[in-house]
């Protein structure tokens, strides 16, 4: 098979995009969720649209990626949304105390 | 191909519930989740426990496999089993191929339309519409070295693509990136159009890389600060002096005030991650001894001793004695 080769070149611009925004539909087909899911995923503070008092709710790109990771824990932990809110915030929050946990290490092996 | 027996894998009797079956896929999936799980090989596992829950927890599905299971215990040869439901998880960082054994059992054709999720009934299978092709999502570890010079990375990503015969077939596409300077840690940057290919004229899905800071040995970085520590010698802590330290992009001369103790703090502005703005360089001051003086300089300690024996440095503790 030919290697087919894509040269993407990112810009400063796309680093910090944040122009890109997706309204609820977009989202919801973007993740195979139904508008109502989503919804409740707000509510339940996993992701945040823009302006939360908006009519038109518009969420950052990004927003895609966690949506994803809710469904996929949903769906393979078998657990409901609010189980899926509090699973990915405590994954947040070992992900973070172990990045400490790094740092700190690193400045006591030192002494 | 291996038969696998979906009952061992999921550590239950050939005769058990429903009830049972889920009970110990939970347990197992909690276990084995690439998310969480600290296993060596948690992802292996994972689908391997995921698969098994496919078929089992399926009444139609669990049937066929029993009767597959039997005629293989009775020494039966190959099986013509009939298709179950294409099933293509078709998820990013865990790769969800099923295995051969799956595939032969309950067909691998054409599965869920967008090859996403199982989930909340998105079961088009056979759509024949347009629709766009899947967000992918890809995790991209980079040195801070690399962040703060930019770079360029060439990812090999598995794509679900469909053949002639409109047969799913994951198809390998090489991306070669470049990575502007200032990137930073968590960072989620969406390249359109790179995901998965669309169906029926349907527009490409978007990829997203997820940037990772990969552990360095001697600089850690909390947030977009970047923190080093610098092992100074007692008298350059106490009279002051000129030192270099390194730093993400190249050793830099650094006056250390007279009188700097452990653990203070100097700040270097702008040498941290990202550039918008960027962080800082935080030189933590850690005092440091030789491993062994010599007895002059043992000497000249007692005399310093002596000279200073008014300072407590312990005085802080005094309420603790």
């Amino acid at each position: 098979m030919k290697a087919d080769i894509t040269t993407v070149v990112i810009d400063q611009q796309q680093l910090y995009e944040a122009d890109v925004w997706f309204d609820l539909s977009e989202l919801c087909e973007r993740c195979a969720l139904q508008k109502a899911q989503v919804i409740e995923l707000v509510g339940l503070g996993l992701i945040m649209p823009q302006t939360l008092a908006s009519e038109r709710w518009q969420f950052q790109a990004a927003a895609v990626l966690t949506l994803r990771k809710a469904v996929r824990l949903r769906y393979e932990l078998d657990l409901d949304w609010q189980g899926v809110a509090l699973a990915m915030e405590l994954m947040a929050e070992v992900r973070q105390l172990r990045q400490q946990v790094t740092s700190l290490e690193r400045q006591l092996a030192i002494r | 191909m291996d038969f696998k027996d979906y009952y061992k894998v999921l550590g239950v009797a050939d005769k058990a519930t429903a009830a049972e079956i889920k009970q110990s896929y939970r347990k197992l999936a909690r276990k084995y989740h690439p998310d969480v799980s600290k296993e060596k090989d948690a992802e292996a596992q994972f689908k391997e426990v995921g698969e098994a829950y496919e078929i089992l927890s399926d009444t139609e599905k669990r049937a066929e496999y029993d009767q597959i299971k039997a005629l293989r215990a009775a020494g039966g040869g190959r099986h013509a089993a009939g298709s179950g439901a294409g099933s293509n998880m078709g998820d990013d960082d865990v790769s969800q191929q099923f295995s051969d054994f799956f595939e032969s059992v309950f067909g691998g054709g054409m599965g869920s339309g967008r090859g996403g999720f199982r989930q909340a009934g998105g079961n088009s299978r056979g759509a024949s519409f347009s629709h766009r092709g899947q967000d992918m999502h890809h995790r991209m570890a980079l040195f801070l070295e690399e962040t703060v010079q930019g770079v360029q990375r060439t990812l090999k990503l598995e794509m679900p693509s469909v053949d002639a015969s409109g047969r799913m077939q994951p198809k390998t596409k090489t991306l070669n990136v470049k990575i502007p300077a200032g990137v930073t840690a968590g960072q989620r940057i969406r390249l359109a159009g790179q995901g998965g290919p669309g169906h029926a004229g349907g527009a490409a899905g978007d990829l997203f890389l997820e940037i990772e800071l990969a552990p360095h040995p001697v600089f850690a970085v909390e947030g977009l600060d970047v923190i080093l520590n610098v092992p100074v010698a007692p008298w350059e802590a106490a009279l002051g002096a000129k030192i270099e330290v390194p730093t993400l992009t190249g050793p830099v001369n650094l006056t250390l005030p007279a009188g700097s103790v452990s653990g203070k703090k100097l700040r270097l502005k702008g040498r941290g991650l990202g550039n918008k703005p960027a962080g800082d360089l935080i030189v933590s001051i850690q005092v440091t001894l030789p491993d062994r003086h010599s007895a002059k300089a043992e000497a000249l300690y007692r005399e310093l001793a002596e000279l200073e024996q008014d300072f407590n440095p312990r005085k802080s503790l005094e309420k603790g004695l």
